[in-house]
């Protein structure tokens, strides 16, 4: 009898869990007015002026502002500077909107335009900026008017301090004491930094002050962190989020199956490049014919098939997706491998083994490339190596005395809003140790005179030569554009997307702008 | 004096229970120091101007030889200060006191994210429990049915071939795709909200319990046939006691200890943080939270979490130490010698 009872009893707490387990999935409800977005990765850090991680920038333009902005079409507009204007060559001017306010009510003058600049001036910062741009002074002038002086002239000025670094913050608070940008967030942008739940959730409420009339539109935004692309559709599915980030272009597919979901791949002006050291002693890629040869040998296009189901934004940036240079004339730039399996023989690197390594969403790229290269004759073995050991392992002291291992190595490179910017990539300082062509010296002289130059046919004449520079040197070889896929529920909300953006961060620049459709 | 017999093996186990945690937190500290990468490298990334790496290094008490370091985290450790992670959104390292009122101690990150893992671990053993021993229990009872022994051999052969992170893909793909009931991620705390709660822990803790349910299973159909044959039973049967009777009083009580040993191990590994299935299914638990610590290179957490860990699973096994004791009290004396 007793047999029976526990008997019973099991079964009973069995069809409990399976009741439970099978009866129609309710969807979370979203909040009210809130716009709840999925993202992979949690952010590093939130100081806006040094924190240059994607997973950082994509929460900054919540809260932050600059003095220029970005339009739709990536040309420079105003944002808390209504204008501006050149003095010369070296000094901008720029008149501050009045009236904005930071989220704390306080409004926003030249003095907190001048601390800020202060701060990102310091090179004991560090921050990012300073690889872009040589900034140098700033002053104010009266309340609502500042200059800001550069080391030298710089035709893509306005763009490069577009960049979250070159965000304002609250320079009074700053200076008291009151406020810490390593710990903080304060800004004059449309949200307020509501809560932060580490590795699990980021809320942003609506700032009640922010000087944009009728923005935001949603009243928070909550920003969940869900690391596989799967769960994120399952989400998206449920409607627990309504705007999601996904990184796989698989998810295209599934995503198709869900009842409103709409994608959208949002190209970027980053792009994939492949390192291949060539400044350490032991490295198999001293030698310049198997840099080349490995050039020659990767078939991007076959890349874009295979790992982005061919899709017609992925491109072969040819190294400044805002300006490409022509490669047609460059039998470098194409892809030959006829041509890859003789440099190969001359240098006589027939079965050559070398690491490649992949991080994170490269490393289907890698796969593909390790298939490509053994056809030619070399042995490349795939390692997967995280973030933090990515940079210490591949960049290695940062300069040619303590060079990165030898290794050949997937990273980005980034064009931004102005083509310069891709070309001063392959002569940063951060390269140096893995990179020969970044301390060339005639390669940074070529750099320096662009600087100075605003667009026309003496600038692309330099363009055209670095860029063949890039292809002979082969040591850092654009790969594939990427494209971020952005995914919504259209039944929830209204977003708008811009087909195309500057920065890592910035994909959902516009999110101020959403529309929750059941808020009433 | 039984009494006494067990208050000694209490503290002898006690005692190498301590000994264990303090090696593991030297092994740990030694281990995340050695893996390459950096927390300035994360929080900078490589653009970043020497000076500034420096700076931060400085700051944290990084560049301190590693002994010291060691040191300084420990005393804090042992005065209940297991350091400071993010400060609200910042990540932070040090050791030192947290200045900022915003901060958040590691301890309250963890006590946060404890509900979330003590559940997902609960309900995963349970569901072990649940299937693997009564199956294991058949099967050892049932030794001459080649229908029986071959289905606990399949199921214990597929439990514990299967990966888990292969069987929570294949759900997590299987669910997020298709509308069945159960939700893959979406949790919310079970005092919040029960249904959806439940809704979200079936599918990772179904995940986690696959391998300990084959486990359990093979264990206790091993241990079930070894009691078997012993005489004992032998003299049970010539004594005319039912065959309940005999798996009740000297089968099952025989048959624990092995099973006792298993339920910890498992118990210990699930409460240590489960992290592939709660990566996998977005449970904001203690295993996640450790993980991403790994990955950017946030010592204190990580060093904190692998301790705390290590406790739990230590913990457990004192208390299944413990357990052999009262279950039989045969086990005292052959562990104080």
């Amino acid at each position: 009898m007793k047999h029976n009872i526990r008997l019973r009893f099991f079964v009973i707490l069995v069809a409990v869990m399976l009741c439970v387990a099978v009866a129609p999935g309710v969807a979370q409800d979203a909040s009210e007015g809130t716009i709840i977005w999925g993202v992979k990765t949690e952010a590093t850090g939130i100081d806006v002026q040094t924190n240059g991680q994607s997973p950082s920038r994509q929460l900054f333009n919540f809260v932050y502002e600059q003095l220029v902005d970005l339009d739709e079409n990536l040309n420079v507009v105003p944002g808390l500077a209504e204008s501006w204007e050149q003095l010369d060559d070296t000094t901008y001017r720029f008149h501050l909107r009045q009236g904005v306010r930071f989220s704390n009510g306080r409004e926003m003058t030249a003095d907190d335009v001048v601390t800020s600049f202060e701060r990102i001036i310091d090179p004991e910062l560090g921050s990012y900026i300073l690889n872009t741009v040589p900034l140098q002074s700033v002053t104010k002038v009266d309340d609502y008017t500042v200059d800001i002086g550069i080391a030298s002239p710089f035709g893509a000025f306005l763009s490069a301090i577009t960049t979250e670094a070159a965000s304002i913050i609250p320079g009074q608070e700053y200076l008291e004491g009151s406020f810490d940008p390593t710990v903080d967030m304060l800004g004059t942008g449309p949200f307020v930094l509501e809560e932060h739940l580490p590795d699990e959730s980021w809320t942003f409420a609506r700032n009640p002050h922010h000087w944009r009339e009728g923005l935001p539109k949603a009243d928070r935004v909550k920003v969940l962190i869900i690391p596989e692309d799967a769960t994120m559709l399952a989400a998206l599915r449920d409607g627990r989020i309504n705007v999601a980030r996904l990184e796989s272009y698989d998810a295209l597919d599934v995503l198709a199956q869900i009842p409103n979901a709409e994608a959208e791949v949002q190209a970027i002006t980053h792009y994939w490049t492949l390192h291949l050291n060539s400044v350490h002693p032991d490295s198999p890629f001293a030698d310049a014919r198997i840099r080349q040869a490995i050039n020659l040998a990767i078939d991007r296009q076959q890349i874009s098939d295979l790992v982005f189901a061919g899709h017609e934004d992925i491109a072969v940036p040819a190294v400044s997706t805002a300006e490409p240079c022509d490669t047609s004339a460059m039998p470098l730039a194409q892809y030959d491998p006829d041509r890859a399996r003789e440099l190969i023989q001359e240098a006589g690197a027939e079965g050559l083994t070398f690491t490649l390594v992949g991080r994170g969403p490269s490393t289907p790229i890698a796969e593909v490339v390790q298939a490509q290269l053994a056809a030619v004759g070399l042995n490349p073995q795939i390692e997967v190596w995280d973030f933090a050991e990515g940079i210490q392992r591949i960049y290695g002291g940062f300069n040619p005395d303590e060079p990165g291992e030898p290794v050949a190595s997937f990273g980005f490179n980034s064009s931004k809003s102005a083509p310069i910017f891709g070309y001063q990539n392959w002569a940063a300082n951060w390269m140096t140790g893995v990179s020969t062509l970044a301390a060339d010296e005639e390669y940074r002289g070529l750099v320096a005179q662009a600087n100075s130059m605003n667009s026309g046919p003496d600038r692309s004449a330099l363009f055209q030569r670095m860029c063949e520079m890039v292809y002979e040197n082969a040591s850092h070889l654009p790969i594939l554009t990427k494209g971020h896929i952005i995914a919504h529920r259209s039944d929830l909300v209204t977003v708008k997307i811009q087909p195309v953006e500057a920065a890592g961060g910035d994909f959902l620049r516009f999110a101020s702008e959403f529309t929750v459709l059941d808020a009433e | 004096m039984s009494y006494l017999r067990l208050f000694r093996f209490a503290i002898e186990r006690l005692a190498s229970a301590l000994l264990t945690l303090l090696g593991v937190s030297i092994l740990v500290f030694t281990a995340i120091h050695l893996i390459p990468g950096s927390y300035e490298a994360v929080m900078l990334g490589p653009q970043a101007p020497e000076a500034a790496r420096e700076r931060l290094r400085e700051k944290y008490g990084l560049d301190d030889p590693l002994p010291q370091q060691y040191m300084r985290w420990l005393l804090a450790f042992l005065g209940g200060d297991m350091g400071i992670a993010l400060c609200r959104s910042q990540q932070s390292i040090g050791q030192q006191a947290c200045e900022n009122a915003d901060q958040a101690p590691i301890i309250a990150e963890f006590a946060r994210r404890a509900p979330a893992t003590i559940q997902l671990a609960f309900m995963a053993a349970g569901m072990a429990n649940l299937v693997g021993i009564p199956l294991g229990i058949l099967a050892g009872l049932s030794a001459g049915s080649r229908g029986v022994r071959g289905t606990s051999r399949a199921i214990s052969a597929l439990g514990m071939g299967i990966p888990s992170f292969v069987l929570g893909t294949l759900f997590v793909y299987v669910f997020s795709v298709h509308d069945l009931g159960l939700t893959v991620g979406g949790y919310v705390p079970l005092s919040e909200d029960p249904e959806t709660n439940l809704r979200a822990m079936v599918l990772p803790a179904i995940t986690l319990s696959v391998f300990g349910t084959a486990l359990f299973a093979r264990t206790t159909r091993d241990a079930v046939l070894t009691v078997l044959a012993e005489p004992y039973i032998m003299a049970a049967v010539a004594r005319g006691e039912s065959p309940g009777q005999i798996v009740r009083r000297h089968v099952l009580r025989n048959a624990a200890i092995p099973v006792v040993t298993v339920s910890a191990v498992n118990m210990g590994y699930l409460l240590g943080g489960a992290a592939i299935a709660e990566l996998l299914f977005s449970v904001p638990g203690f295993g996640w939270y450790v993980l991403a610590a790994i990955h950017k290179r946030d010592y204190a957490v990580v060093q904190a979490g692998v301790l705390v860990a290590a406790v739990a699973f230590v913990g457990v096994n004192l208390l299944a130490d413990l357990a052999y004791a009262i279950i039989d009290p045969r086990t005292i004396r052959r562990g104080l010698g």
